[in-house]
């Protein structure tokens, strides 16, 4: 250790000076008080011993602005006494040392006091550095939160809608919210909510969070509906998620057009619809499991239809809101929740309301779970014109694109849905996915089963043959070895309407054009209902001669 | 909270109690509390002790769950009070136990 010792006297410092040289500690000295405390600040003792009565300024002084001066720092401090016993230990201690040695100096003493004190030195320095590093590694996490949070905040937020009529507002419990409150427009301008509560908070449930907002997004952007997102959330969660984490959400859709919301809920607080006097209309239940627990087949998929007026008030909430506690440990609960949107009559800014009177409510401001409110005051002017801004600022402009289908990937996996995603990302907005769907999957089951297969779909009288018709179709697709199918998109960016094309031409046959308008106009529902459909859907279909190639321009 | 469990029927009825606030700091807890015990075995969640629970604690009843073999897990949740009845129906969980 390095030692500083304190003493007036010449001989006594030669003494001690010499025990503790002999146990190789290294020693600076001092002849008075004041003469220590600057020796204290430029050498930096590990240890004093202190004489007490010293000319200039004495031992007391000098220990008390040491050890003012080493508050982050123990320093211990042994006063060298002429004195000895209890009274002795009580002043020397209430005078901010830590320990006394009496004169004559015991050299045997001496060294144990000296030894002891480096034991709880040395434990001194190990906390102050493992506190150190504790120290370093929190400011760590919290660098690494702050920013892990701003790049969070960036992904779940760019799908921001710039409408008055739509608000938002979520509050983490810690730094991290677990609670996802997404909207997008769908190209054909209709609007999707979502409004979603991970298992748990913070980090864990954001970390979740962040595929579902990927597949939301991409999903509403490319066309997709609701049940197709919700099933493939929940895979999503179930393949790469361990089995206690899930998601609690309501999705809903808002067809402006048509004046309806369409709404599902798994898990979460019922989703609340008032009219403009502020009562309650309709409260939408959780009629599902949360998403990421059961496989998808078994996740009921029906939503409630609400006609929608002017003026009505959607709110979507979760369980944060009403859970938050008053001091006495009460919960604010659902009715609290619904009697302040009365009071508000179910305004605009109903949300700073429910903040507003939360905050009242909660007097200790302590947050135990995340909170996020969506409230939709519907305008359906505003709202169009939403879906209709997103529509323009996606378009791409003209497009063509083919495919061809040969037998080997005909008779695997689903070739129309394979079509549908790769055309998704080009933007038609003229017409919605599961009609287009609906038109390709027609056009398609025409050219292979009739092309390709050459199926008689007069098989498809009665009830018996439309099962054989599927059973032979199995059979002759299993046997199929050649053959392919041309399909083939135009898509014009045109005034007043877009126009898409589709043309699909199959390697076979052909057959009688001629024969089909006395076959579209037999009401047999088990069959040509499909060409039926195609007509209903489509501006006009043309055949070509030989019959293998369909046409198909779609009304936009 | 405290969770403790016990069997009978030699281990193959296993009664898992748990009390107070059910939440995520159990977790380790309710975990041990079954673990040693066969998937075969059935399971009791004993709730008439415990005042709340989170969704966390939902996540730990999936666990117990897919312990005692999944969609063919035996499990009894029993002695809910309203408020944690109310949390387990909102999530449908009846749908997963056997909610008594």
């Amino acid at each position: 250790m390095k030692i500083l010792l304190v003493d007036d006297d010449d001989a006594i410092r030669e003494v001690i000076q010499a025990i503790l040289k002999s146990a190789q500690h290294q020693v600076i000295e001092a002849e008075n008080g004041e003469v220590a405390v600057q020796m204290f600040q430029q050498e930096q003792p590990d240890l004093i011993i202190m004489d007490l009565l010293m000319p200039v300024m004495d031992g007391h002084t000098a220990t008390k602005i040491i050890k003012q001066q080493s508050v982050n720092k123990f320093v211990p401090i042994i006063y060298v006494t002429s004195s000895s016993g209890d009274d002795t230990l009580i002043e020397c201690l209430n005078n901010g040392g830590d320990d006394f040695i009496s004169k004559p100096v015991n050299m045997a003493i001496l060294l144990a006091k000296l030894e002891a004190l480096e034991r709880t030195l040395n434990l001194q320095k190990l906390v102050n550095e493992k506190n150190k590093r504790l120290e370093e590694i929190n400011q760590l996490i919290h660098k690494e939160q702050t920013e892990s949070e701003r790049i969070y905040s960036k992904i779940i937020h760019r799908g921001k809608l710039d409408c008055d009529c739509i608000k938002k507002y979520q509050k983490a419990s810690y730094t991290f919210n677990g609670d996802i409150l997404m909207t997008a427009t769908r190209p054909n301008g209709s609007i999707h909510f979502l409004v979603g509560d991970f298992t748990g908070h913070g980090l864990p449930a954001a970390i979740c969070a962040t595929p579902v907002v990927d597949i939301f997004y991409q999903m509403t952007r490319k066309g997709f509906s609701l049940p197709d997102i919700i099933i493939e959330i929940n895979e999503k969660i179930r393949s790469f998620l361990p089995a206690d984490r899930f998601l609690s959400v309501t999705l809903f859709e808002i067809d402006v057009s048509n004046k309806k919301l369409k709404i599902w809920n798994g898990g979460m607080p019922e989703v609340l619809i008032f009219s403009n006097d502020g009562q309650l209309k309709h409260a939408v239940e959780s009629s599902s499991l949360p998403l990421g627990i059961v496989e998808a087949s078994n996740i009921p998929l029906d939503f409630e239809m609400i006609d929608l007026e002017e003026d009505d008030l959607i709110l979507a909430y979760s369980d944060g809101v009403t859970e938050v506690q008053s001091a006495a440990g009460k919960l604010f609960g659902r009715n609290r929740l619904e009697s302040v949107i009365n009071k508000d009559k179910a305004s605009v800014n109903v949300i700073d309301h429910i903040i507003r009177n939360i905050e009242e409510y909660n007097t200790n401001k302590k947050f135990d779970d995340d909170i996020s409110l969506l409230s939709i005051k519907v305008n359906f002017t505003k709202l169009a014109l939403v879906g209709k801004n997103k529509q323009e600022a996606a378009t791409d402009g003209d497009w063509q694109a083919n495919f061809r289908l040969e037998a080997s990937k005909l008779k695997v996996g689903d070739s129309v849905s394979t079509i549908l995603s790769a055309v998704s990302s080009l933007h038609i907005h003229c017409i919605g996915r599961e009609t287009l769907q609906l038109i390709l999957t027609e056009m398609f089951s025409n050219a292979l089963e009739h092309g390709l297969l050459k199926l008689d779909s007069g098989l498809k009288q009665d009830i018996h043959g439309f099962e054989e018709y599927y059973k032979e179709k199995e059979k002759r697709l299993e046997a199929l070895t050649e053959g392919y199918i041309d399909i083939g998109f135009v898509f014009k960016k045109e005034e007043p309407n877009d126009s898409l094309t589709i043309v699909m031409e199959d390697s076979g046959d052909g057959f009688d054009t001629s024969k089909l308008s006395t076959n579209s106009k037999d009401k047999n529902i088990l069959s040509s209902r499909g060409l039926g459909l195609l007509n209903r859907w489509c501006k006009n279909i043309e055949y070509n001669k030989k019959g293998n190639r369909i046409t198909a321009h779609l009304k936009c | 909270m405290p969770v403790t469990s016990n069997d009978s029927n030699g281990g193959n009825q296993v009664n898992v109690v748990v009390s107070g606030r059910f939440d995520f700091n159990d977790h380790t807890q309710f975990r041990d509390a079954y673990k040693s015990y066969p998937s075969s075995a059935s399971y009791t969640l004993d709730m008439s002790g415990a005042d709340y629970m989170d969704s966390s604690a939902l996540g730990m009843l999936l666990l117990l769950r897919e312990h005692a073999g999944g969609d063919s897990a035996k499990i009894q949740v029993v002695g809910c009070k309203d408020e944690i009845k109310k949390i387990l129906s909102i999530a449908n969980f009846q749908k997963l136990f056997d909610i008594k």
